[in-house]
């Protein structure tokens, strides 16, 4: 216990440090998920909604291409890759973000000053306040749509590089997602009502993902490169994958898509798009305490 | 009160923000426009020492910015101007290390996990809080004993009565030994049993610990039985800051004197000249008459009633706490608005 100042009466001073985090998110994440099981209908049943409802979402396309030999160059498996890393990183970035989503309910209820009591970074307590377990099931089922691009043989070699950059992609993705979920939830300081323009990028946002960006109109593009860095999710790491030419001009400066610098590019972007997300945060939870700007 | 005060405040100003909300459609777009704003002060001027161990019961109607107050002096807002320092610290500015050393209690919210035993919401806190297992332990033990835990420690939350949940609530808050405790309206909506043990448990925190304790209510049992010392806050503003006897001389002045004559007598009964006291009721031969006490004595009243009245029976009533502060915020009131 270095560091700790204790005083006469054995109690612990200061802040709590920031190195037992990790283990009080496993034990706050664990209280959130213990709670839901207490509805164990409740749980199941809504575990079944959210895999059926990305399934059949995954079906239909599956549908769809089995008719269309290729959506607009876009092999079967090609589109399935996409979807897959798509939702990967949207259920990675939902398991860490959903506190953030509901905040506004928190907001509205009155029930975010008892988080200000609390000893604990803020953004930390929301992040621990909603950790759904069944959204396990939508990695899953991005996992089998990988699984059913690759197995499919007309891909590319897939060798322990191409499974780096599909991590790498999948965790960049997820970042983007989270810091969309972020930007959401300062927007419940400002306003608690605007959880349906939210859900337009986060839930959309998953569902555009699953296009390829090169087939959409270049305003889209525009907007999903520079406003909401959506290319970043799945097109621009999967052109690398796929070896196929950045043909939605999404790439400055004529960047090979296959290099190292678009390689970089990738989490660069997560990282400065999370660097957005939390000034956002601190100019919202600034407001909220009113704190001035 | 020796050396710095453990509650140290000095012209704490804060005002809200809100949007303008207006009528129709067409009101609610305007609500979208910038600048739309209504500004809604909330505490204008409140300033206070608090020494250590000491039990201040912060009073005033809805409204009156004593939960604003309360949530700047714990750090969750921010003020618009003036200063504080609890335990030596800025609340806004150390708020984690600042909530690590008090305890706070919202009436009207819950700290603990709803859908989980009351005991699981409890060991979560001690990791929040960083609290030695023995510590804990201990803690749990003692407060849980005079709380009567007990019975429904494996309770979830969401199946608690309101007072067992209140009673979870003041042990999830001491768990860690807050030196302060910010508690506000802890005992709305209780019985009274649940009411007289979170009191015995506040009068312990206070006298054994010398744990200072700052509490909201409405409710002037509360007051009574607990504080030495009343804070009135209203309109945003300290209009009243002393100790409950002093309350008592200031706004509990009058009294009534309740006669009953020997004989039948007008109503009114004819000129009384005695300054300070008026007839305010009058059923049959039983007749109500109150007076200042700081300019009349209740025994020259009764000798110049007698004089003129022949009497069967007397008593003199002294206002309830009740009456007392509600006239303490008639007064306020009138002072901050004048």
């Amino acid at each position: 216990m270095s560091g700790q100042v204790r005083d006469a009466g054995g109690r612990v001073a200061g802040p709590v440090p920031y190195r037992s985090l990790p283990r009080l998110y496993a034990r706050l994440a664990g209280a959130t998920v213990r709670s839901q099981l207490q509805y164990r209908w409740s749980f199941a049943l809504y575990a079944l909604g959210v895999f059926g409802a990305n399934g059949f979402e995954f079906l239909a396309l599956l549908v769809l291409l089995g008719q269309v030999p290729s959506l607009g160059g876009w092999s079967a498996p090609e589109v399935a890759l996409l979807w897959g890393m798509s939702t990967m990183s949207f259920a990675v970035a939902e398991a860490f973000g959903g506190g953030f989503e509901k905040l506004h309910m928190v907001v509205r209820a009155g029930a975010f000053d008892q988080v200000l009591a609390r000893p604990l970074p803020v953004f930390f307590q929301v992040m621990t306040s909603q950790v759904e377990a069944h959204r396990a099931g939508r990695l899953a089922q991005g996992l089998v749509a990988v699984a059913f691009a690759v197995s499919g043989g007309s891909l590319p070699a897939w060798g322990a590089d191409e499974v780096a950059r599909l991590l790498g992609a999948v965790l960049s993705g997820a970042v983007i997602f989270f810091a969309t979920f972020v930007i959401g939830g300062a927007w419940a300081f400002v306003t608690v009502d605007a959880s349906e323009v939210v859900n337009a990028f986060t839930y959309g946002g998953a569902t555009l993902a699953c296009s390829p960006l090169d087939l959409l109109a270049v305003p889209v593009r525009r907007a999903a490169t520079w406003v909401f860095p959506l290319a970043f999710v799945n097109y621009v790491p999967a052109l690398a994958i796929l070896h196929r030419p950045d043909a939605a001009g999404i790439l400055p400066l004529s960047i090979d898509p296959s290099g190292p610098l678009a390689t970089l590019l990738v989490p660069a972007v997560a990282l400065a798009y999370l660097g957005v997300a939390s000034l956002a945060w601190r100019a919202g939870l600034r407001r909220y305490q009113g704190a001035g700007s | 009160m020796t050396g710095a005060p453990t509650i140290e405040v000095h012209g704490l100003r804060k005002a809200f923000r809100r949007k303008a909300s207006r009528p129709g459609v067409l009101g609610a777009l305007r609500g979208w426009l910038p600048g739309d704003v209504d500004v809604v002060p909330a505490v204008r001027e409140v300033s206070l020492r608090v020494g250590r161990g000491e039990l201040v019961g912060v009073l005033g109607p809805n409204g009156a910015g004593k939960s604003t107050t309360v949530k700047m002096l714990t750090g969750i807002l921010w003020p618009d101007g003036g200063e504080a320092r609890v335990l030596g610290l800025v609340p806004w500015r150390s708020r984690r290390e600042l909530a690590r050393r008090i305890g706070v209690v919202f009436g009207q919210r819950t700290q603990l996990w709803w859908d989980l035993p009351l005991r699981d919401s409890l060991d979560l806190l001690r990791h929040v809080y960083g609290v030695a297992a023995a510590r804990f332990a201990g803690n749990l033990a003692a407060y849980g004993e005079q709380l009567g835990l007990g019975e429904f420690l494996h309770v979830p939350v969401r199946q608690l009565s309101l007072g067992q949940r209140m009673r979870g609530e003041l042990v999830a808050a001491l768990l860690h030994d807050p030196e302060v405790l910010f508690l506000d309206e802890p005992t709305i909506g209780l019985d009274v049993v649940a009411k007289g043990r979170i009191r015995d448990v506040l009068r312990g925190l206070v006298a054994d610990r010398g744990v200072t304790v700052l509490l909201t209510t409405h409710d002037m049992a509360d007051v009574a039985s607990l504080c030495d010392r009343i804070v009135l806050i209203d309109h945003g503003q300290v209009v009243h800051d002393g100790p409950l006897a002093g309350v008592r001389a200031r706004f509990g002045r009058e009294c009534t004197l309740v006669v009953d004559l020997a004989e039948e007598a007008p109503e009114p009964l004819g000129a009384l000249v005695v300054p300070g006291a008026r007839e305010v009721r009058a059923r049959g031969r039983r007749r109500w008459l109150e007076f200042d006490r700081s300019m009349t004595s209740a025994s020259d009243l009764v000798a110049a009633v007698a004089s003129r009245y022949p009497l069967a029976d007397l008593a003199i009533e002294e206002p309830g706490i009740e009456e007392v502060i509600g006239r303490m915020y008639a007064a306020g009131s009138g002072a901050a608005r004048g």
